[in-house]
Parts: structure tokens; sequence; C-alpha cells
């Protein structure tokens, strides 16, 4: 009499000597795609809330001022789509699509369509980078990688880069010293270079703080290689303020734009340090 | 190891092995019972080979393996596998998805390997289920005017896989949306989209003969 098939099967995984695989196993797969899917979350949102602080850290967003020169030097569009960090959102992309890819593999991640869980990914994203943003973790990232990270100033445009034009009276970036008496301050910029900032005659708002640490922008006159002559100061703040005062300054390199009271911000060209 | 398939016939299965009555345990356990018991006893395991075998031996013909002996061999290491992840089975899906599964993915894995999947589907036995396909497109055909069943075979076997595999499983295994959801792991609203689509798909090309 033949074997009956569920014998066959037995003896098969006899012979073979199969054991079911333990379960901590399977639950280790899974917690792995777990971790994944919330791995990619946060660092999506890590992306998400520096792409919101590089775009909002622009002048033709928090100075009404500025606003009105742009519209007047070339299209208000133009210079928004220029300020969109596109490296910081494709980066969201990818991690949200990798939170996807961790998601679909969990146990039932198959049974929610592509949409629901990006929108639902996307959305966790969001809620953390507003928690995030409320501490600032978007300007600390941002302001690591630019001064830390070579060739990442040409993947974004960002502000940096507009207040790293001395020759056209714009220098921006963190006491490193002071000297009261002698009202000379010393600023590091976003390139690691020490301008050595004489702030006699500088032209600030009240109750600006100018200790070692903090971020200025600083209109004025390069003096010499490593010198400059404060016209304004102002800290570098994202939210909205006062226009600084109009300075007299150097005219611009480019004979193209007319000298104006104010100094123009305009992109340098990329440099690659 | 190859099974012999015509030395084992589903239906005559009823006798003792390893001490326990097949059909005992096939009336008092229910399948989530069974894994459990199959986890302390790997005898257990042969009341779900028994309980299963014959309709996965179906499924994995239909979804294109013509030859007898390549199916048992799937179907043998359809279980094998199922053994072997016994531990990965989650008793909120139904246990019989979860083998389906199983069956599904070694099936097309095999196929891939061989880089031929044949697309003909059993005439015989499963002509009565391409009428359950003209049913579900809602054809109202004249009776001297009804698709002969090697039409509608042809215009099944003409779709892509993916269509073929979810009209298999919707009108010949007759599983659920959801059951079909979890034995292809995607979205139950994808299944609805492509059983329509097939559907459209075997429509149309009904109507051109």
């Amino acid at each position: 009499m033949p074997k009956k098939s569920s014998d066959l099967i037995l003896d098969e995984i006899e012979k073979r000597k199969v054991v079911p695989i333990p379960r901590w196993r399977f639950i280790l797969k899974r917690s792995i795609f777990w971790i994944l899917a919330a791995i990619s979350v946060i660092t999506g949102s890590i992306a998400m809330v520096t792409a919101i602080y590089v775009f909002l850290d622009n002048d033709f967003i928090v100075d009404r001022a500025n606003i009105d020169r742009l519209f007047a030097q070339r299209p208000f569009i133009e210079e928004v789509v220029e300020s969109i960090p596109y490296v910081w959102l494709i980066a969201m992309f990818l991690f949200i699509l990798a939170a996807y890819y961790g998601f679909r593999h969990t146990k039932k991640g198959y049974r929610y369509p592509m949409l629901r869980i990006v929108t639902g990914s996307l959305l966790v994203s969001l809620s953390i980078s507003g928690v995030l943003n409320i501490f600032d973790v978007g300007k600390y990232i941002h302001r690591y990688l630019i001064e830390n990270i070579q060739g990442y100033d040409q993947l974004v445009n960002t502000n940096e880069i507009r207040w790293t034009q001395m020759d056209k009276g714009l220098l921006g970036g963190k006491v490193v010293s002071q000297s009261i008496p002698e009202h000379v301050i010393v600023v590091r910029d976003y390139k690691q270079r020490l301008w050595t900032v004489d702030i006699a005659s500088a032209d600030m708002n009240s109750g600006i703080r100018i200790i070692p640490g903090r971020y200025l922008k600083i209109t004025g006159i390069k003096t010499g290689p490593k010198t400059f002559k404060a016209k304004s100061i102002r800290p570098w703040v994202r939210r909205a303020h006062k226009p600084v005062q109009p300075v007299t300054t150097t005219p611009p390199a480019n004979p193209s734009h007319p000298p104006s009271a104010v100094p123009a911000i305009t992109k340098p060209e990329m440099s690659t340090h | 190891m190859t099974l012999n398939h015509h030395a084992v016939e589903p239906q005559e299965f009823s006798g003792n092995m390893a001490g326990f009555s097949v059909n005992q345990e096939k009336q008092q356990y229910s399948d989530q019972e069974l894994v459990v018991k199959t986890l302390d006893d790997k005898q257990k395991f042969a009341a779900i080979v028994r309980r299963y075998e014959s309709p996965l031996f179906r499924y994995i013909v239909r979804q294109g393996c013509k030859d007898t002996g390549m199916a048992q061999d799937l179907l043998q290491e359809v279980f094998i596998k199922a053994y072997l992840h016994l531990n990965d089975y989650d008793p909120t899906l139904t246990f019989s998805s979860w083998i389906y599964r199983i069956a599904h993915n070694e099936t097309v894995s095999h196929f891939r390997k061989e880089k031929n999947r044949p697309c003909v589907l059993s005439r015989g036995e499963d002509d009565l289920l391409f009428e359950r396909i003209v049913d579900g497109l809602g054809l109202e055909e004249p009776e001297n005017q009804k698709h002969p069943t090697s039409e509608i075979q042809a215009a099944v076997d003409g779709l892509e896989s993916r269509y073929r595999d979810i009209i298999v499983l919707k009108f010949f295994e007759e599983k659920s949306y959801e059951e079909i959801s979890d034995i292809l792991q995607m979205p139950e609203g994808t299944v609805a989209t492509l059983i329509n689509r097939a559907k459209k798909k075997i429509k149309a090309c009904l109507e051109k003969k």
C-alpha cells in the first residue's frame, strides 16, 4: 500500500531535519522593519524641519524692504523658487519612501494603500517637525552642515551665502570674540574666515546683545582683506523684524547693478572653497 | 523526493496515523488549534497536510503548473515551508490565507526560476468554474450565443499573470476580497481594482470574438 502524502511529507521533514524557526526571529525581523519605518519618519521630519528653516531663513520673507527690492530686481517667484531647499525635500522624499518600505513589510502593512501610508508618514513627519521647529533643530542642523561639511553650501541656496558678500557690504556670521573698549568684534563667516569688524559707528537696534556665540547680519564696508567697518548690525533671527536703517556702502562689484542706498542682496557665484 | 500523486487520493484519507485519527482531528480542532498542537508535536502536522493538500494541489495546478509530479514537489515544498515558518503564522489571519500565500509565493518563485510560466488553465473539472467568470462579468447572453468555455479559457489565459492570479483566486478558489488581499499581500482596494480591470479585459476579449 503506497504511503499517504502526509506521511511522505512528515518523512521528508524528518529527513531534512526541519524544525520550526523560533518565534523570536520573526519578532526580530518585524521589529527591524518597524524600526526602519520609525527611523525613516524621524529622519524625514528632521529633513523637513531643516528644509523649513532654510526656506524661511530668507530676507525676502522676513524683511519687507527686501521684498520690495527683490520685486524691483527680479521676479519674486524666481527668488522663491531658487530658495526652495530641494536637497532637503529630496532627502525627505527618500526617507518617506524608506518609511513606506519599512511599514509595508510589517505584519499587516500590505493591507494599507501606498497613498495612505505615504500621507500618514508625511503627517507624522510634519507633526514631529513642528515640535522640532520649536527647539530650532533645523537651524542647528543647517548651521552645523554649512560650517563643517564641504560642498553643502552648493546644494542649498541659503541666506549664509547672501550674507557672505563683503565686497557688496554684507557680512554674516558668528561672533567669536569682542573687545568693548575698542569697539571691535571678531566674526567668523560660514566659510570659517575670521573678520575683524569695527562697530564704533554701527547702527544697532536697542537691546541687541553682541556676545560671543551670537549670529549677526552686518552691513557696512570692507576695509581690508580681513577687516570690515559696520554700518548696521542686527541679530540673525528668522522672525520678522523692522528693516534696517539705510546705510551707504561701497558700490556693488557688478556694474550692471546701480548703486543703491541699501546694499543689494544678490546671490554670489558659488565658490568651491 | 517526489510524491506520487496517483497514489494519493485526498478523499481516501481516513486512516489512523501515528496514533491519532485524522478525521477526528479534522472535526475536533480548528486550524489555529492544530498549529499550536503541531508546535508541540510534529505528528499533528499530518492533519494540516490532509486538510489542505487537495485545495493547494488544485491551486498550484491552476497557477499554471501542469506537470503533476512538479505540482506534487511544489506542494511538498509548500508544506515544508509552512512547517518551517509555523511560528510566523499570525492567528488574526485565517490559516487558509496564510498557507495559500506560501503556495502562491512558492509557485511564482518556481516559475521565475524556470523563466517560464505556462498559462493554460485546466479544462474538464474547471469547466463549470469558467462559467462563474461569465456570471461575474454580468454578461447577459442568450442561450444560443453563449461563449464556449474554450473562448473564456483563452481570454483568461491571455491575461497578464497578476490579473490571472487574482481571477483564479476569486472565481476558481472562491476567495473573498479580504482573503485575496492576505494571500497576495496587497490592499483590498487594489484587489477590487485588479478584479475589475481583469473583468474588463476578459469582456473585451470575449466581445471581439
